[in-house]
């Protein structure tokens, strides 16, 4: 196992700051496990910490945007709104949740490709 | 859970600890904050498969302060809550001395102290063949330095090296 990218970006500050991750849990007031179990991936990071975190290391801009990427790539659970979506939208969610845990890193890849080409 | 393993000494320890001791950049002397060295694992030259994590108190068994586990890509110490706790407020040495045993376990193994049998083990074995013995033989080596704490009482050593009162008086007995 490995720690989330997170999880890493969080153990990095620690070190440099001389905390400790009871300190980070004092101060994201939760309990130790809790803040573990979010920087080992298997709970998602509450949308709370970011400007705590940004606020207690004077995280400057590009740090920011390095602890946003960090969130986003270590989330567990992604939610859709589904709510306003068309038919065929609907019909793509439900098929890609349905295929996720099959799909090899080279089709995810070129599907992300693919939508990126479609954003861009 | 105990293993057998090969045979080692109290003398090859202690430079096994100095050895740990000079990866993680302490001088042979001060004393070492567990806590703080488990976030710094993954920095240390050959520790970079080391992670830990704090869990849950019953998602251990009672009698199970912490543990070091082998994983596919490397080491996952777990620590439960509370141990971690007493050993971050520096409340309770013997629960530091938990933590330094895990990272040890992790270190022993990288030095080639693997159990012999993949099996308990069950028949008597000598302690120096013995992976629980090695482990808190060398995790009171690493807390304590033999050549620092010779002219040291019990209480010196414990408000020196922050051990709980038996770590110290065991130190005293080697």
């Amino acid at each position: 196992m490995s720690y989330t990218k997170f999880g890493e970006f969080m153990r990095v500050l620690r070190v440099k700051n001389h905390e400790i991750m009871g300190d980070t849990a004092k101060l994201l007031n939760c309990m130790v496990s809790f803040v573990s179990s979010v920087e080992n991936g298997k709970k998602n990071v509450p949308e709370s910490w970011a400007p705590i975190l940004i606020d207690h290391y004077h995280l400057d801009e590009s740090q920011q945007k390095e602890l946003y990427e960090a969130i986003e790539e270590s989330k567990t659970q992604v939610k859709l709104n589904l709510s306003s979506a068309s038919v065929s939208q609907r019909k793509l969610a439900v098929q890609f949740q349905r295929s996720f845990e099959k799909l090899d890193d080279e089709t995810a890849n070129a599907i992300l490709n693919l939508l990126k080409e479609d954003a861009d | 859970m105990d293993y057998e393993i090969k045979a080692v000494c109290r003398e090859k320890l202690r430079l096994y600890a100095k050895l740990f001791r000079t990866i993680c950049g302490f001088s042979a002397d001060e004393p070492i904050d567990p806590v703080a060295l488990l976030d710094r694992l993954p920095e240390l030259e050959g520790f970079e498969d080391v992670r830990y994590e704090v869990v849950c108190d019953d998602e251990l068994p009672g009698n199970v302060p912490a543990q070091c586990i082998p994983t596919e890509d490397g080491y996952l110490i777990q620590i439960k809550e509370s141990v971690y706790k007493g050993a971050s407020e520096r409340k309770v040495g013997g629960h530091r001395m938990h933590i330094i045993h895990e990272i040890m376990h992790a270190f022993l193994d990288k030095l080639g102290y693997k159990p012999i049998y993949t099996r308990r083990l069950t028949k008597d074995v000598p302690p120096y063949r013995r992976l629980e013995w090695a482990v808190k033989a060398i995790a009171g080596e690493v807390m304590m330095p033999y050549e620092y704490t010779g002219n040291l009482s019990e209480k010196e050593i414990m408000k020196m090296y922050d051990v709980s009162s038996a770590a110290a008086k065991k130190r005293l007995t080697y």
